[in-house]
């Protein structure tokens, strides 16, 4: 199962007509036939070398070289033919805005440049900042980041800087987590403010104190040089001002929060209004709406203002009878407290033993 | 009489052979077939028996084992120095040293070879050996495999007896122990920890036991906060995972009461720091003595004397009278800085990746253990 490298030959290859080729932008470039790129998926995926009718197939040793002051080592990857074409597939991508030096042995074949981004193209932004209201309590866990586009992984605390005041930089506020938490399409960035600072005494959080103070103002900034996964920068440096209020130490409590119930015959919004702002990401994900008859209802789900509500339209009319909000209990809010148990739990403070449920439910009645 | 007895004999041991010789395609070793796995990233790497490489891959939710065939103990180990190995790594992939991270280390118990990690900027992931100085690609078309999903239906919950999610996000550890397969994983939504004993060979019913553990600060307050990085390791005769967490705790389990459905409570004994994350957790051995080794984010690598575990009959779970402060089992920094991947060789060599004051990233190994203090 291992490839040997370095070598990579192609037999038979004895008579080589040496040429230079050099592949710019352009395609009408009359020697693009000689050498092209292969792309896919904005990636420049193998080098096509069109092979003169009167190679034979021979000793020719095809290598692809970085070009790089002083570089002969040749790039990993597979060499081979298809359809009078030689191609070679490195093991990843050709990087953009690099060049590549083709040889056969010691003899240059010629020099490909893949061509960089178009910035215009490339250039990428920060869309929301979760929570998005402007206070949080003192033990906030988690920061959300929403881009543009893709970005590059396992840089996210070179590019965050939290500011106490309007002059104090503070330094360890955020988990250096790695690898970090992106969502599936790196888009979409978890940080978490450091929990050993957060829960009440561990030694970070007797000799550094949490991470947030009470009553105080701060300013959250992210810098412009944080790379996208396509190389680009975002479009200029993003911050977001929020206050501290008091901490957080009750579970999110369905049963009071407020519903607004549609008539029947009608697609009206259901609206679920909790008393807090909840953990943005798992709000995407909880709530279910159950008929009488136990079935699902199928509809779309609308997270509201400062995530403190939530609105579900239904894909049919609404009928007349009894529904439930089924919401899955590891639905936290921005502490960390869930709906069975709290970010951390006291265990001096005695509390009737209470079966842990996977869900809670809230009933409702749509009527005429 | 005698005669038949060894006809018998004999005929047995033709007939095992022969099964040992005819063993079809479909009867490859420890449940595997052939083909090629569709990796998407390889964030942790771990080997089992006879040359059975884990890789955890987050992006997938899954973890592939590959038989590497990679079984011939070498003829003699010869010292890793291989300075500035991430440009090394990102000539031979055609790209610059910025392009390229590599994200886990893990050493061939029998053929002494370094599997690395690698993920360029773009998101493709590589696996590459090392040894006697040459790099060289491993391949992970039609080899011999076998695949566990850590998330069973896409858009389904995945619940364990008590009703909590299991789903992972993030591969945050794995470790191969006795047969068994250890996964700890962190959500990018919940703040929880899973972690799981898949038995290995994988079966298709997937009987893993998943749980949540929990530790405690002083005996006061409970948290199921997400593990790091783990080990296993013997204190006092008993087998142990020593896990430590994201908030800085390090935490021993019993590894017989990790059982699914329960709610198990581990002894902290000791803390990281602050804001320190554990990168990796070794066992090793110098002059007959064990040793706990450990690389950190913002530490110097840490060691502790096994012995030291096993004689601390605290525990940081328990409250503290006043005015005591201790920060459980005594930790050694050793001299080593900024290292961001730790592997095992054997009992004595340790293989570190280590950021230079020059900036270049070196990998290297330390023979005899040579690199602990005592």
């Amino acid at each position: 199962m291992m490839i040997e490298l370095i070598e990579i030959r192609l037999c038979g290859l004895r008579n080589l007509i040496f040429f230079v080729v050099l592949f710019q932008f352009s395609c009408t470039n009359e020697t693009e036939e000689a050498i092209s790129i292969v792309w896919e998926n904005d990636k420049a995926v193998a080098l096509q070398l069109e092979k003169l009718s009167i190679y034979e197939l021979g000793n020719s040793q095809i290598e692809v070289r970085l070009v790089q002051e002083g570089n002969r080592v040749p790039i990993l990857g597979e060499l081979k033919e298809e359809g009078g074409m030689i191609i070679f597939s490195p093991l990843i991508p050709f990087t953009r805005g690099q060049s590549y030096a083709i040889y056969n042995g010691d003899k240059k074949l010629g020099d490909v440049l893949i061509p960089g981004f178009d910035p215009n193209d490339s250039e990428h932004s920060l869309v929301e900042i979760y929570p998005t209201q402007d206070s949080v309590p003192e033990n906030l866990l988690k920061l959300f980041l929403k881009f543009s586009k893709p970005m590059r992984e396992g840089q996210s605390v070179n590019y965050l800087t939290l500011i106490k005041g309007d002059t104090d930089t503070l330094s360890g506020v955020f988990l250096d987590l790695q690898p970090e938490l992106w969502n599936e399409d790196q888009t979409l960035l978890t940080v978490w403010l450091d929990p050993g600072r957060i829960k009440r005494d561990l030694i970070p959080n007797q000799k550094m104190g949490a991470p947030l103070s009470k009553s105080e103002k701060y300013k959250l900034i992210i810098s412009s040089e944080w790379k996208g996964l396509n190389g680009g920068v975002l479009d200029r440096d993003y911050s977001k001002d929020f206050a501290v209020v008091a901490r957080d130490s009750i579970s999110p409590a369905p049963q009071e929060w407020q519903l607004e119930i549609p008539r029947s015959a009608s697609k009206s919004p259901l609206k679920v209004k909790f008393e807090e702002s909840l953990d943005f990401s798992l709000l995407n994900e909880v709530f279910k709406i159950i008929s009488h008859k136990n079935q699902e209802i199928d509809g779309e789900w609308k997270i509201g203002n400062e995530e403190k509500s939530i609105d579900f339209t239904p894909d049919s009319n609404w009928n007349k009878g009894k529904y439930k909000v089924r919401i899955s209990s590891r639905l936290e809010d921005l502490a960390g407290n869930n709906l069975n148990r709290l970010f951390e739990t006291d265990l001096e403070i005695q509390t009737s033993e209470q079966e842990d449920s996977e869900f809670q439910f809230i009933e409702f009645e749509v009527k005429e | 009489m005698k005669k038949s007895v060894l006809l018998v004999a004999l005929s047995t041991v033709m007939v095992v052979l022969a099964a040992m010789t005819f063993r079809g395609n479909d009867e490859l070793p420890y449940n595997l077939k052939m083909g090629s796995p569709e990796v998407k990233s390889i964030s942790s790497l771990a080997f089992g028996p006879e040359g059975i490489l884990f890789i955890g891959d987050s992006k997938s939710a899954a973890v592939y084992a590959v038989n590497t065939k990679d079984v011939k103990g070498p003829k003699s180990v010869s010292s890793i120095d291989v300075k500035a190995i991430d440009q090394k790594i990102a000539t031979l992939l055609g790209t610059t040293s910025d392009n390229i991270s590599i994200l886990d280390i893990a050493v061939n118990p029998i053929s002494k070879k370094v599997y690395l990690a690698i993920q360029s900027g773009d998101g493709t992931p590589v696996l590459m050996t090392l040894a006697e100085g040459k790099f060289a690609p491993v391949t992970l078309k039609d080899v011999e495999f076998a695949e566990v999903q850590l998330n069973n239906s896409p858009g389904v919950d995945d619940k364990d007896g008590r009703g909590r999610s299991l789903r992972v996000s993030t591969i945050s550890d794995i470790d191969y122990s006795d047969g068994k397969l250890m996964v700890s994983g962190l959500s990018n939504k919940e703040f929880s920890s899973t972690f799981r004993s898949i038995p290995f060979p994988f079966t298709d019913s997937q009987d893993y036991a998943s749980l949540e553990i929990f530790h405690a600060a002083h005996g006061r307050y409970e948290t199921t906060s997400p593990i790091k990085a783990f080990t296993t390791g013997k204190v006092n005769g008993k087998e142990y995972l020593i896990a430590s967490y994201t908030c800085t705790p390090l935490v021993l389990f019993p590894l017989d009461e990790l059982k699914a459905g329960t709610h198990v409570k581990g002894r902290t004994i000791a803390e990281m720091g602050n804001g320190n994350q554990p990168l990796d957790l070794i066992s090793m051995k110098k002059d007959g003595k064990s040793y706990l080794v450990m690389a950190n984010s913002r530490h110097p690598v840490f060691q502790v004397d096994f012995k030291d575990i096993e004689s601390f009959e605290g525990s940081l779970t328990e409250p503290l009278a006043d005015n005591v402060k201790t920060d459980g089992v005594d930790f050694e920094s050793t001299p080593l800085t900024d290292v961001q991947q730790l592997a095992k060789m054997d009992d004595g060599t340790m293989v570190f990746l280590q950021k230079k004051s020059n900036g270049a990233l070196d990998l290297w190994s330390s023979d005899k253990a040579e690199n602990l203090t005592k």
